[in-house]
């Protein structure tokens, strides 16, 4: 006699209820479920039948011995776990000495570029066989480029020419990124990656506190490498100099911060105060207090303030002033949504509240040229926001962007085309950006 | 007195002088982790490394490879015991950690069919004892090998690590319904499977 539970069987689904002996014979239904199904199978021989036959397979599947750890295992595990958190400490503290130093980083190009070179086929198209582990590929493939890109120096290149004054914005975000994605890279790699990269950012801050050079785009530079070097220090609080250069890039974006509260591009007049150059150093100052940093209710509670009073009563964001959109609204709206979000004070949470359904708007909208700026700032906001019809717009940005990435040649995992802003941070830029929405989007 | 001598001190009080003090929950565990407590992280370790075990032997890893593999996992989720948010199940992000280390693995050394040839290898090698329940077990795992991954990870993670169809459709990443779909049409396919094997 065929099975009902057959895939060949001729009416597999001839019952409605079928599906429902899975969980009948599971034991997960309710009592007022299992009671009604078992009402209903009593009359019907398909549902009894598949409920035997699931009980069937479930008894042989138990049949299965369990397999035992050997003896010791625990204190292996624990003894890795402190040896790493132990190596973890002395890695990051010990100064490299700069000969070897010079010739780590010599050898660390030259194998970048030879793994550059030689991993054409590193990186598939996903395959179908694992929904996971395929939604995680583009981000592992930018975060293996993003590594290969770093300079001997331990810094990352927005471009040559008038684009390497973003330097210190692009280096940060490129370990924001790598930092976003480290449980899933090689640790020791990563590590080290990272301790080069602040050892960057350190060399270019200056005596007041400044990342970078003194240009009007400072604020963004100011910003990231702060909110970078922040997260440097949380990931080890041992390293004296990483909570030095904090202290100093925060004390800069107090500093810059203008009268009313917002910051405006290096060099210009209080009056433009705006709200792109505003929004990375009030996400820096935000990270600090939650960090623990002391003093900054003030200039948070000022930024933010600031940047509420440029929301419209219909939760649009204004670029100096409300209803000022030069640049369009949609990317500030959300960047603005976010940090608001993130406020600890209620009047910010509910203008915040108002912008959601602007930004989830912007989110499900299709896009002929990717802006990797916005789907940050969309991404973040959502998910911060907590909403749960997000989940299947967030998904299909995530693979909208995913289909735009690079799956072969030497640019391999890069977003380097089409970004309205990538003439200004090149494709490190929105390949940092790319990964850290991806892998925002997926939790 | 360190953490670890503390955390000893308290299993001792629970199991005299207050044997109804509940368990420490798993998220708790992981926030003193983050904290550097590693008696709390022994905690989870000697708590979850059999089902791990049992997890990745059933996805088809050799015994010894497996252990390699709960090691990883569990140091993986030592690693990131700072990005946990106690908001989220823990067996959750545990699951999705191992799975993701499967993920690697798989991709890294061997074909899944090379491990359980493999295992079936050794089982085939010969023991003194239940000889006809050895074969049935071997036919029930070989049964399990034989369907695809996408029907046979929410099996394990249903029927083996006892996870609700929720918590799988989150380790996962797919929806509630397709789960229940994946569980019932891998029941019909391992029926089929093992029916076939007991006719031959």
């Amino acid at each position: 006699m065929k099975s009902c539970l057959s895939p060949d069987a001729k009416k597999p689904f001839a019952c409605p209820r079928l599906p429902d002996a899975l969980p009948f014979a599971q034991g997960l239904m309710t009592q007022t479920e299992c009671e009604d199904y078992l009402r209903h199978s009593a009359d019907c021989p398909e549902c009894a039948r598949a409920i035997t036959e699931i009980r069937e397979t479930l008894r042989d599947l138990a049949s299965i011995p369990e397999e035992k750890c050997s003896p010791g295992l625990t204190e292996r595990i624990v003894a890795a776990a402190e040896k790493e958190s132990e190596r973890s400490r002395s890695v990051i503290r010990l100064p490299m000495p700069a000969a070897i130093a010079g010739i780590a980083a010599a050898l660390l190009a030259a194998c970048g570029l030879w793994i550059a070179l030689h991993s054409f086929n590193a990186v598939k198209k996903p395959a179908a066989s694992h929904e996971a582990a395929d939604a995680r590929a583009p981000q592992h493939a930018a975060v293996e480029w993003l590594m290969n890109a770093q300079e001997s120096d331990g810094g990352w290149r927005a471009g040559s020419g008038t684009q390497s004054v973003y330097n210190a914005g692009v280096s940060a975000l490129a370990m924001l990124a790598i930092i976003e994605a480290a449980d899933e890279s090689p640790i020791q790699r990563t590590r080290e990656t990272l301790e080069r990269g602040a050892k960057y950012l350190l060399s270019i801050q200056d005596p007041e506190g400044l990342f970078g050079p003194r240009c009007a785009g400072a604020p963004y530079n100011q910003g990231l490498a702060t909110l970078a070097m922040l997260e440097m220090w949380n990931i080890n609080r041992t390293v004296g100099s990483y909570r030095m250069a904090c202290s100093k890039g925060i004390a800069f974006l107090r500093k810059t911060q203008d009268e009313q509260g917002g910051w405006s591009y290096l060099g210009e007049d209080s009056e433009s105060a705006n709200t792109s150059a505003s929004v990375w150093p009030i996400l820096a100052l935000l990270r600090a207090k939650e960090l623990g940093f002391d003093d900054l209710d003030k200039p948070m509670r000022r930024g933010l303030e600031w940047l509420r009073t440029r929301v419209s009563p219909d939760g649009f964001m204004g670029y100096r002033k409300v209803n000022d959109e030069p640049y369009g609204p949609y990317t500030l709206t959300a960047a603005g949504a976010l940090c608001l979000m993130k406020s600890p004070y209620p009047p910010d949470r509910h203008a915040a509240t108002m912008m959601l359904p602007i930004v989830r708007k912007t989110a499900a909208e299709p896009f002929p040229q990717p802006d990797f700026y916005r789907f940050f700032f969309v991404t973040e906001a959502l998910k911060k926001a907590g909403d749960p019809s997000a989940g299947p717009i967030l998904a299909n940005l995530r693979a909208r962007i995913a289909a735009r990435q690079k799956y072969d040649g030497i640019s391999i995992g890069t977003w380097d085309k089409g970004d309205p802003w990538a003439s200004a941070g090149g494709p490190v830029y929105s390949t940092a950006m790319a990964a850290m929405t991806i892998a925002s989007a997926m939790q | 007195m360190d953490t670890r001598q503390a955390a000893c001190a308290c299993t001792r009080m629970n199991s005299t002088c207050m044997p109804d003090h509940p368990e420490p929950e798993d998220s708790d565990l992981m926030l003193r982790t983050a904290a550097g407590d590693m008696a709390a992280f022994e905690t989870i370790v000697r708590r979850h490394q059999q089902k791990l075990m049992n997890f990745f032997v059933r996805m088809g890893v050799n015994t010894g490879r497996a252990e390699e593999l709960v090691q990883d996992t569990l140091l993986r989720v030592f690693r990131n015991s700072g990005r946990y948010r106690a908001s989220a199940r823990f067996t959750t992000f545990l699951y999705t950690i191992a799975r993701n280390a499967l993920i690697d693995e798989l991709r890294r050394n061997q074909r899944e069919e090379d491990a359980i040839a493999e295992e079936t290898a050794r089982l085939n090698a010969g023991h003194d004892c239940g000889l006809a329940g050895m074969q049935a077990r071997m036919d029930v795992r070989s049964a399990l090998s034989k369907l695809p991954p996408k029907l046979r990870e929410p099996v394990i993670l249903s029927v083996y690590q006892g996870m609700r169809y929720e918590e799988i459709a989150d380790v996962l990443k797919i929806p509630l319904g397709t789960v229940k779909s994946r569980i019932f049409l891998a029941m019909r396919a391992l029926r089929n499977l093992l029916d076939e094997n007991t006719k031959t």
